[in-house]
């Protein structure tokens, strides 16, 4: 299947979760294997610790939206309502560096790299001011 | 890349991925039964050779491989 790229700010089109939950706030679909979402962390995020970074679980939930957009994007192109997704599992997972605070923007590129049936596996890699803070590949079922 | 070349790096890979022996991955051996795959993990395999090789597995074909041996027909074919 041919996806033509799209962006978006208005993510709650293609997921169904709400503020306070809400951790993307673009995506833009380049193609059918790639995507690419942002998130500027407010001061009121609820992933925010009491030293005032981010936890790395609103990182692994703000790549989980993101790919929920992708296959909200890729339902909503067939057609079919936009659901509720659930992390399978996350493999591979490496942080480094110091986690974000409110007012930073992270972004995050996603590979698609299998779909079997409802099952997704991406790779991630989510970055701030141009460092790499997080690596991992994750697999949703929608 | 030539079968044997592609073959060799295959069981590397999911022998290192599915943490088995690359002694248990024989050409006639059950790919599910081996590797101890359910339908959450055959999506691994999938992602992994499309990563590693940039061979789509469609998911109407995926009955169709068995064995390790029609795994790497498959894969070799659509290289």
């Amino acid at each position: 299947m041919s996806i033509p790229a799209y962006k978006t700010n208005d993510i709650t089109s293609l997921i169904p979760q709400r503020p306070p939950i809400l951790m993307v706030d673009g995506f833009t679909c380049e193609n059918e294997q790639n995507c690419q979402s942002t998130l500027t962390i407010s001061s009121d995020n609820m992933f925010l610790e009491e030293s005032g970074l981010l936890a790395e679980e609103g990182i692994l939930e703000h790549i989980a939206q993101t790919a929920a957009a992708y296959v909200g994007h890729i339902r909503k192109l067939a057609g079919e309502d936009v659901n509720m997704g659930y992390i399978g599992d996350i493999k591979r997972c490496t942080v480094s560096g110091l986690m974000p605070a409110a007012g930073d923007t992270l972004i995050t590129h996603l590979t698609i790299m299998s779909q079997v049936g409802n099952i997704t596996l991406v790779s991630a890699q989510t970055a701030v001011n141009g460092q790499t803070i997080l690596t991992c590949r994750m697999k949703l079922a929608n | 890349m030539e079968k044997e070349e592609m073959i060799k790096k295959m069981v590397s890979i999911l022998a290192d991925e599915f943490e088995v022996e690359q002694e248990a991955i024989q050409p006639e051996a059950n790919i599910k039964e081996t590797m101890h795959l359910d339908s959450l993990s055959l999506v691994d395999m999938v992602g992994l050779v499309n990563e590693e090789f940039g061979v789509e597995i469609k998911t109407p074909d995926l009955p169709s491989l068995k064995t390790f041996a029609d795994l790497y027909d498959y894969v070799y074919t659509r290289l």
